[in-house]
């Protein structure tokens, strides 16, 4: 024979050896594939989970961080306009590939129709049809035009009908036909562009020009034509980019952020202007790579590592059970090298067996987790990478695996004839090799630890922390076990508790029980570990979401008189638990604000205790008692009015009213004539109780007309207003001027038969000064209660603070309550009750957001009440969707490895636990049987059979969830929460027992379902 | 004072024919039974049956006139077995192992501590207590297994093949213990192929494949036997 046949012939004996062990072998193929798995599986995570994480980031990215918006003015005064120019410019300057284009001009102004006017601005915007749900037809010729629904009610226009539209930059109104009504299809969609278009859109400030009539400011849409023919002076011409997942994704982003930067240059050089929230966005976005591509590997390297000391164990445990084979050999004196190849192959066989199935099972789970790579460059990587980390894994575990091997061969034949191992001799101990391993992986997590604490997150050794903690921890508990275990069975055997006894010295002297303790402990550290990560990533994915959404379920309604909405909402909950009315101004005026209906606030609002505050006395602050109502309940209005001195021009008199629908009702009176007169309206709908509520009176220039500011009249005005349909208003504390500070409203007196009322002189209006006529009645507390969060100074509310509510005329506000953080708003804002400050504002159609808050369990009835009162629903939001978008971060994407990794851990520990068991069942059976025979009760030989293993597992366990708390604590929170670094709130505590109870229930399930198997399978064969 | 009487007892194990056939012998306290014979003759199975450990096919193993049912019955009715091969836990002492016996037979801790001491010290086995077995030489394991045996303090000690791996010396120290234990009113049975050994006792059966012949008997022993 030569040498070569020699050794291939130890193949067949090993194969035959294996094949005689099946269980086992089958076991360490299982611990063998699991390694090779979380190598596989770490590459195709990262790669699928980079392309779906772009992807989410993107399409759930608000439309603004979207959008790059390259624009510039644009005049058509001479009819013709080079839009295919401006086009080629901003193509040639900014390069967005895979980006979607939307151009579009737009041009302020206001539209007109027979029922009132909207300040709705004049765009042209490519393939707009498509993005609507149309009444109608496209617009086709120059003068045809798009109104939306809304807008049409408001103007009183139907298809085919026309409207007026006029612009500073124009001399003479434009005619347009109405072509077809529109509804926006999704008014959130980043088509619509950064605002501007659609009235339910946020837009800045800037925008707002106080001077433009307010309505809804739905855009009237023309062709490009008909923009060119309404030669407009004043238009601005824009191409929005849309970011796509095409356009940004995990392989772009970085040259995305240079593009915008470098495209933004060299627009300005060529008079263009560059808008763009899309870097906030890609930030994200390459924060969630660099998690991901740190947090997963890492994970990964620290189960593989777990997984080749789970292999070294079982080997050992193994080739523990070969001893006596080995040694007969030995005495034979079969040749070093064949011993070798048989016993390396006993154990390289199952870990290479282990490969294929360990590939496979890595693919799938990252794909189950992850899903697939999409791009085939990708792929290709990960694939290779793959490769590697398999070749890995397991060149790892065939080393780990022959050097458990190796201290067999080399033992002597004494020693490998034994059973207990020999034990050290007292007073002649020495640091030993393992005991080394554990010392220098204790020094590396205290290391690391340090650095926690001194370099914070992301550098060195700190992402490590917690694995080297675990790792560290676990050792050296384990090195307690045999101590302890000793300690218990010489007090058992002292005491005649013979289960103590036998059970203590079985966990004291049967060897290789202190490296599966510690695989155990490790594998239930980290599973603790991974689930306090994830319950405080949870907890702070429902507390953010909580804060930003307000409510359990927040709908964003089509904008509607706030009157409306309260009484609406109210009408749909009147038992008031389960829904609230609230308006948030949708600006970017500072202090934000939130009104909301504050009597039903602690009722619906979602409320966390981070906020440093309880609704109900914030309800209280927000809801002082308030001067009641004038309730005016009449058909015809009739008005007694003493004129004594009129201005230049003719003098009206408004009476403004809120309607029982919460609809404003302006009663008109006039010209007004000298002397004293009654006046009367027809048809207002006071008529039927509860009529409607006195909100005050205007006097103006001209007619009022709704949507229309109120232009006042001349000065030199003197009249007194006696009464209103019978109520009376010679109460001087009850009528207030106009609180806007940059307004100078009428003198008030008191007169016994009724309100005096003066108009200043005109040589005190300066300019900057708006004159205004409005008497304004008293019916919320002034100054209105506010309670702010952040500070007064950032807020503007030093001294004698007042705020612009819905972007309108500043209201005179109190500071009730300053709290750190409110609903919605975060960390700055106002909170203000919604009835009051509907009193108060005399024009609430200013940019604003309204939403219908509903509480956790609101029946669907409340919602069916809200749409039949007409409220039009845009958004449907609820705290779990919102949590939902959370989930799909990086940080969230590697604690998902991170679980999967405690899972397969614990899988590895399980494993151990039934090979160990496996190997020692015959000898341990043996002895079972023979104190059996020497009168050991079979209860007790039983019950010894379990306990063995149950305590070995149980103490593990405790270990586990023992230190898992401290890893926590110690290492603090490895991964950021989000990948945006909010901080509204402060995190969520780093130990939540809820988490922790979850990880260790479901590790006992695993564990001791393989201990009681281990314990089974012995005290089966433990004769009776 | 307990006797064991075995009847026409036909035993064996699951697979194949019975090893023993239509046996009988009467263990009798106070005096010492050799069970003789080749390899292989059936002297261990005879004593595994006599400890309750084997099933008879047919006949009986009565303590006393009960029919033994199992091992705890015999445990119960205090059959001390000292099998072949020792039965020691190879993870315990020497002590330990003595110890626990005594206390699962329900010794007290500290008589079982003090039994021990006693009983090793009387096999010569005082410095090996604290060994694991498998740091005792085969003599000192067999003997461990002796100490044991007489330590439990019977009513019928069943000692098979104990003095195979003894000197001279212990081994006739060996053999004078159970002549001390039969002094004691202890029915004795020993296992043996020894005839220097077989010639000491007070009776003597020997097994040539299954069938007992009795060489030489206590004056009263049963008709037919
Ligand atoms: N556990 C067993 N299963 C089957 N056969 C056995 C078993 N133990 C012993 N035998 C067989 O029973 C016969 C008697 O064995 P044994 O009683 O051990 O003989 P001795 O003790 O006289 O040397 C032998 O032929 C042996 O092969
Ligand atoms: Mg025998």
């Amino acid at each position: 024979m030569t040498r070569s046949t020699r050794s291939m012939s130890m193949v067949p004996v090993a194969l035959g050896a294996l094949r005689a062990r099946r269980a086992q072998t089958a076991v360490l193929l299982l611990i063998a594939a699991l390694v090779t798995a979380a190598a596989v599986a770490a590459p195709f995570f990262v790669l699928a989970a980079s392309e779906s994480l772009a992807a989410h980031d993107v399409s759930l990215a608000p439309a603004g961080q979207r959008l790059v918006t390259a624009s510039r003015a644009l005049s058509v005064s001479d009819g013709s306009a080079p839009f295919d120019q401006y086009r080629s410019d901003i193509r040639r300057d900014l390069r967005l590939p895979g980006f979607d284009q939307v151009t579009g001009a737009t041009a302020d102004g206001v539209v007109t129709g027979p029922a009132g006017s909207a300040a709705s601005p004049l765009a042209a915007r490519d393939d707009v049809c498509a993005q609507v749900v149309l009444r109608g037809g496209c617009p086709t010729g120059t003068d045809d035009a798009l109104v939306s629904t809304q807008t049409a009610a408001d103007l009183g226009v139907g298809v085919g009908d026309r409207v007026r539209f006029t612009t500073p930059a124009r001399d003479t109104p434009l005619v347009l036909r109405v072509s077809g009504l529109y509804q926006p299809r999704d008014p959130a969609a980043p088509y619509w562009g950064a605002g501007g278009l659609l009235a339910t859109a946020t837009r800045p400030a800037a925008s707002a020009a106080a001077d433009r009539p307010r309505g809804t400011p739905d855009a009237v849409f023309v062709t490009w034509d008909g923009l060119r023919a309404s030669r407009v002076a004043d238009a601005r011409y824009a191409v929005d980019h849309i970011a796509t997942p095409a356009g940004l994704n995990a392989l772009t982003a970085a040259d995305i952020g240079r593009a915008v930067d470098d495209g933004a240059a060299r627009l300005k050089a060529d008079g263009y202007q560059l808008d763009t929230d899309l870097p906030r966005l890609v930030d994200r976005v390459l924060t969630d790579q660099r998690t991901i591509q740190l947090g997963v590997p890492l994970g990964a390297g620290q189960l593989v590592l777990f997984g080749w000391y789970a292999l070294f164990l079982a080997v050992t445990a193994e080739a523990t059970a070969r001893r006596a084979d080995i040694g007969l050999l030995k005495l034979r004196g079969l040749p070093r090298r064949r011993i070798w190849s048989l016993a390396g192959l006993q154990s390289a066989l199952p870990v290479l067996a282990g490969l294929l199935p360990g590939v496979l099972l890595g693919y799938l789970l990252a794909r189950a987790l992850a899903g697939g790579v999409a791009d085939p460059g990708q792929r290709r990587l990960a694939v290779a990478l793959a490769a590697g980390a398999a070749a890995v894994a397991v060149l790892g575990g065939l080393l780990a695996a022959l050097m458990a091997e190796r201290r067999t061969v080399r033992a002597d034949v004494a020693e490998l004839l034994r059973r207990t191992p020999r034990r050290p001799k007292p007073g002649r101990r020495r640091i030993l090799r393992a005991e080394m391993v554990d010392l220098a992986l204790a020094a590396l997590a205290l290391a690391a630890v340090y650095q926690v604490h001194s370099a914070g997150q992301g550098s060195g050794l700190v992402v490590l922390a917690p694995g080297l903690v675990a790792f560290a921890a676990g050792l050296l508990a384990a090195r307690l076990l045999p101590p302890v275990a000793a300690r218990v069975a010489r007090a058992g055997l002292r005491g005649g508790r013979l289960r103590a006894a036998l059970t203590g010295t079985y966990l004291a002297r049967r060897p290789g029980l202190g490296r599966l303790f510690a695989l155990v402990a490790i594998a239930s550290t980290l599973a603790g570990y991974a689930a306090l990560a994830w319950g405080t990533s949870a907890a702070a994915r429902h507390q953010r979401a909580v804060l930003e959404v307000g409510a359990d379920r927040v709908l964003t309604v089509a904008p509607v008189a706030t009157g409306r909405l309260l009484s609406a909402v109210r009408q749909a909950d009147p038992s008031g638990r389960y829904a609230m009315a609230a308006v948030q101004t949708a600006t970017s005026a500072v202090p934000a604000v939130l009104a909301v209906d504050s009597t039903r606030l602690a009722a619906v609002a979602a409320w966390s205790p981070g906020y440093g505050s309880v609704p109900d006395r914030l309800a209280t602050l927000l809801h002082p008692p308030a001067p009641a109502p004038v309730p005016v309940v009449a058909d015809r209005l009739r008005f007694t009015v003493t004129v004594n001195a009129l201005g230049p021009g003719s003098t009206y008199l408004t009476a403004i009213l809120s309607g029982p629908d919460g609809r404003r009702v302006l009663a008109g009176y006039g010209p007004l004539a000298v002397g004293r007169h009654d006046y009367e309206t027809a048809g207002t709908p006071c008529a039927t109780p509860p009529g409607c509520r006195l909100d005050g009176f205007a006097l103006t220039g001209a007619a009022a007309v709704a949507g229309r500011p109120l232009d006042a009249p001349a000065p030199g005005l003197d009249l007194v207003l006696h009464s209103l349909s019978g109520a009376g208003l010679a109460d001087r504390d009850r009528w207030r001027p106009s609180t806007d500070p940059v307004s100078v409203g009428p003198v008030l007196h008191s007169d016994p038969s009724g309100l005096h009322v003066t108009l200043p002189a005109g040589d005190s209006f300066t300019d900057g000064v708006r004159r205004d006529g409005q008497i304004l009645l008293v019916d919320a507390p002034t100054p209105v209660p506010v309670v702010l969060a952040g500070q007064l100074r950032d807020a503007g509310l030093v001294g004698e603070p007042a705020v612009g509510l819905f972007a309108s005329t500043a209201v005179p506000v109190r500071v009730a309550a300053q709290v750190p953080v409110l609903p919605r708003l975060g960390r700055a804002g106002a909170l203000v009750d919604l009835d009051y400050a509907d009193r108060l504002v005399d024009d609430g159609n200013g940019p604003r957001v309204s939403q219908v808050w509903l509480a956790a369990g609101t029946p669907a009835a409340v919602v069916d009440r809200l749409r039949a009162a007409g409220l039009r629903v845009l958004e449907d939001e609820t705290v779990g969707g919102r949590a939902a978008r959370y989930a799909g971060s990086g940080p969230v994407a590697a604690l998902r490895f991170q679980l999967l990794g405690a899972v397969l851990a614990v899988i590895l520990a399980g494993a151990g636990v039934v090979l160990v068991a496996a190997v020692e069942r015959d000898p341990r059976a043996e002895e079972l049987t023979a104190l059996r025979h020497q009168g050991l009760p079979a209860r007790a030989a039983r019950a010894s059979a379990f306990d063995g293993y149950a305590w070995l597992t149980g103490a593990a366990l405790l270990a586990g969830l023992l230190v898992a708390p401290v890893d926590r604590l110690v290492t603090g929170a490895v991964l950021p929460l989000f990948s945006d670094d909010w901080r509204v709130l402060p995190p969520p505590p780093l130990l939540g027992p809820g988490a922790l109870l979850v990880a260790v229930g479901c590790a006992v399930v695993l564990i001791g379902a393989a201990a009681g198997f281990a314990g089974y399978q012995l005290a089966r064969r433990v004769s009776r | 004072m307990t006797t064991l009487v075995v009847d026409g007892l036909t035993a064996g194990y699951a697979a194949g024919a019975p090893v023993l056939r239509d046996v009988s012998v009467r263990v009798e306290p106070g005096r010492v039974l050799a069970v003789t014979g080749p390899s292989g003759a059936g002297k261990t199975t005879l004593l595994r049956a006599m400890a309750g450990l084997l099933r008879p096919e047919h006949g009986t193993v009565t303590v006393d006139g009960a029919p033994l049912r199992d091992r705890d019955h015999a445990v119960a009715a205090r059959v001390v077995f000292i099998p072949q091969g020792n039965g020691l836990a190879a993870i315990l002492t020497a002590a330990e192992n003595v110890q626990v016996a005594l206390i699962a037979q329900g010794a007290s801790p500290t008589d079982a501590r003090r039994t021990t001491l006693d009983a090793l010290d009387r096999l010569g086995l005082a410095g090996q207590a604290d060994q694991l077995v498998e740091e005792l030489s085969g003599g000192q394991q067999q003997r461990t297994a002796t100490a044991r045996g007489l330590a439990l303090r019977g009513a019928v000690l069943l000692a098979d093949e104990i003095t195979s791996e003894l000197d001279a010396q212990n081994r006739q120290k060996v053999i004078d213990l159970l002549h001390e234990e039969a002094a004691r009113g202890v029915a004795v049975v020993m296992a043996t192929h020894d005839p220097e050994a077989a010639a000491s006792c007070d009776a003597e059966l020997h097994l040539v494949d299954g069938r007992a012949e009795l060489v030489r008997g206590y004056a009263d022993l049963p008709a037919g036997a």
